[in-house]
């Protein structure tokens, strides 16, 4: 059985925002109201863990936007099972995640 | 045009190896919200000094970093190749030069630099200058470089005062004296060094670490880190000098002590990251445990002598498991 991380609460609300967002920084900044002095190494600290894992986004999505292609992220296995660990320690969490599902 | 310009200063935080992505990756996001969101870009912008940092602080070393100053007679040769060089400018600057110039006893406490309150003394004015001179001076001058030197018959009044001579024609030119007290720069030396060491205390831990007794080489860390403190001393001070000697408004003094502050904390860190026994960097830093686990277990970095001599184990917190690093031999 692995052994899941036990998040911080706001670490485990940019993990919810990342799985239930398109995964970019700056939506998980939009979905949580963090700063992005927050949302960004939360986020690094997170991929090294290996909860996420990133990817950069398709030249064609970018230069149809006419714009530079970003890096998104993505929840791992481990990160999804860390997820449903954090919303069992914070009700709250599930709570809201469930209110975005409805 | 800001927002890049910021980025780009915070990239410079960033490990080399990295920095492409890094700034890639928030340049894309920037363009992102200068469209979504224009009025955040600049603090957005400013979070990325804190990523930077981040992210600086949790790559790991590359194996050619830290290759300068690796051992421990190449750091000292590198900072004593420095301090020489601050040394050798701060003797060529006029104005530094006369500082600590050796001068015959029979001068001291009685030289006096004068200089134009407000622009520069050319050389057609020296002649000029030194036949119109109060009284209190003695004739002769030396001049060098828009500085003249001159020699008070007495005491000076003051460490610094103005005097005014009426030129032919009416106008009247202020020149301004300072007197030469060739302790004085030691004795700021002293002062400032004095008054970096609380600050040093205030914003860093003085532990260099726990070691087990060496007997054998016990005073040859203590002997490279004294050399290395007297070495930065002396680049911060002619360096700062050195910078100064060219600006009207005073800064030297905060300068220096500024640069104490930075010189003593780097020596402080570049102490404990050095092995005991050869004094060699220590590297290939390992991190061991998890953040959420810091108060239950283990949680840190572990670095390695090449040379086989031990182990440093740093905790990432001062709570979890050794409240300073702590070197573990490996030698029987």
């Amino acid at each position: 059985m692995t052994d899941e991380l036990k998040l911080s609460h706001t670490a485990a609300m940019v993990l919810q925002a990342i799985d239930a967002g398109d995964g970019y920084g700056f939506s998980v900044m939009e979905m949580t109201g963090l700063p992005s002095g927050t949302v960004y190494p939360a986020v690094r600290r997170m991929e090294r863990d290996g909860l996420i894992r990133s990817q950069w986004e398709r030249q064609s999505i970018a230069d149809e936007e006419q714009r530079p292609p970003r890096k998104y992220y993505r929840l791992t296995r481990s990160g999804r099972a860390t997820l449903e660990a954090s919303q069992k320690r914070y009700p709250l969490l599930a709570k809201i995640g469930a209110r975005e599902t409805v | 045009m800001m927002h890049a310009a910021m980025l780009r200063a915070a990239s410079w935080m960033t490990p080399c190896e990295v920095r492409a992505e890094w700034l890639a990756e928030w340049t894309a996001e920037l363009a992102f919200v200068r469209r979504e969101s224009p009025r955040r870009a600049t603090l957005f912008c400013l979070g990325a000094f804190r990523d930077a940092l981040w992210v600086r602080r949790n790559t790991p070393s590359a194996p050619a970093r830290g290759v300068l100053l690796g051992s421990p007679a190449r750091c000292l040769v590198v900072l004593g190749a420095i301090a020489a060089i601050c040394v050798c400018v701060a003797w060529r600057l006029p104005g530094t030069r006369l500082t600590f110039a050796p001068l015959a006893s029979a001068h001291t406490g009685r030289l006096v630099i004068i200089e134009r309150a407000s622009g520069k003394l050319n050389a057609g004015r020296y002649l000029w200058l030194e036949q119109h001179l109060p009284r209190e001076f003695s004739p002769g001058l030396i001049s060098d470089h828009g500085l003249v030197l001159a020699r008070y018959n007495t005491a000076p009044p003051a460490p610094q005062w103005h005097i005014s001579i009426p030129e032919e024609g009416g106008r009247i030119l202020k020149f301004r004296c300072t007197a030469l007290d060739l302790r004085q720069p030691f004795l700021v030396l002293l002062l400032l060094a004095g008054m970096a060491l609380p600050i040093v205390v205030g914003t860093t831990s003085l532990s260099l670490g726990e070691y087990p007794p060496l007997r054998s080489t016990r005073a040859r860390p203590w002997a490279f880190f004294a050399a290395k403190l007297a070495l930065i001393v002396a680049i911060v001070f002619f360096g700062i000098l050195d910078l100064g000697s060219g600006t009207t408004v005073e800064v030297r003094p905060h300068g220096i002590l500024a640069g104490f502050v930075v010189g003593f904390r780097w020596a402080l860190q570049d102490q404990r990251r050095r092995c005991p026994v050869c004094l060699r960097r220590l590297t290939n830093p390992v991190r061991f445990g998890q953040a959420a686990h810091a108060l239950l277990d283990w949680y840190g970095t572990e670095l390695i002598c090449s040379a086989g001599h031990g182990m440093m184990h740093v905790p990432e917190i001062p709570t979890s498991s050794y409240p300073v690093p702590r070197w573990v031999s490996l030698e029987g």
